[in-house]
């Protein structure tokens, strides 16, 4: 199965720096969908089948934190596993999303290896590419 | 720059910052003493912050440095052309990461903080340079190119990170 992922990050330059990443890991990538706000997101996921989200915070017309409470209240989307990768170092701002099902939160700036390590962990890594 | 805490932490946190994304390595420089920006084009990215303390950061970049920046951030050769929105991106990400390190270091992990969006915007030179005597700054060299970040408290009072952790 190969797994369908949306980036969510105001700077093209990030989302670009993500797909090199998400390439590298040993999941079996299908569509990777980009968005630059949280707005853009909310269309792509009632439009497309997506697995995983990788989500900014800090981005304008709608935060990742408006993404993320958008997201708790649908019944369908809910259940997607987000991963926040974002700036932002508050442990209160961490804890809180964590509570909101957040399933990891990645500070800027990363590793290749750090994001896909979460990724391959989150995932299951059992659909590795052959 | 008028608080050396503040100086400390604008060197180091824009030193890790520049080298652990673009593999660049900054090193400190003083208006005073030959630095100029006159001959370069420059990009200037501007971020404010809000919540347990009000301000700005400021991100002044020669052109040819964000185009640098970008490719070494993509981790592709740096190409001929230069393209204005990738470098202006670059600018604005680097800024958005190193205010964010930097409330940290300052702060604490205990503080919240709302950054807002980074925007580029034409640097009014005659304005910028003249305001520098008001704001805490600190002057980089990479490569050829002179680097300037400025921050800002407009709220609030400096606190050692303790004090919110």
């Amino acid at each position: 199965m190969a797994y369908n992922i949306l980036i969510v990050d105001d700077s093209s330059t990030i989302r670009a720096v993500l797909v090199k990443i998400l390439k590298m890991t040993k999941l079996n990538i299908g569509q990777i969908h980009e968005a630059a706000d949280g707005r853009e997101a909310l269309v792509t996921l009632q439009n497309n089948w997506i697995d995983l989200v990788l989500s900014d915070i800090n981005m304008p017309v709608m935060s990742g934190v408006e993404l993320i409470n958008l997201m708790s209240q649908d019944p369908l989307l809910k259940e997607i596993p987000v991963v926040v990768i974002s700036t932002d170092g508050s442990s209160a701002r961490i804890k809180d999303l964590k509570k909101k099902g957040v399933k990891e939160y990645i500070r800027k700036p990363f590793t290749p290896e750090t994001i896909g390590g979460i990724i391959d962990k989150i995932m299951g890594g059992t659909d590795e590419k052959s | 720059m008028k608080n050396p805490e503040y100086a400390e932490a604008l060197r180091d946190v824009i030193g890790a910052v520049m080298e652990q994304t673009a593999f660049l390595f900054p090193e400190p420089a003083d208006l005073e003493e030959g630095i100029t920006f006159d001959e370069f084009e420059l990009v200037s990215a501007t971020l404010r912050f809000s919540g347990d303390r009000e301000g700005e950061m400021a991100l002044v970049v020669p052109v040819g440095l964000c185009h640098e920046l970008s490719a070494n951030i993509l981790g592709e050769e740096i190409s001929d052309e230069i393209n204005r929105d990738k470098c202006a991106d670059a600018a604005k990400e680097m800024l958005n990461i190193i205010t964010g390190q930097m409330l940290t270091r300052l702060f604490g992990d205990g503080a919240l903080f709302n950054l807002s969006a980074p925007v580029c915007t034409e640097l009014a030179r005659e304005e910028f340079f003249a305001a520098l005597e008001n704001r805490e700054f600190v002057c980089f060299r990479i490569d050829t190119y002179p680097v300037i970040a400025t921050f800002q408290l407009t709220t609030g009072n400096y606190v050692d990170k303790g004090a919110n952790s």
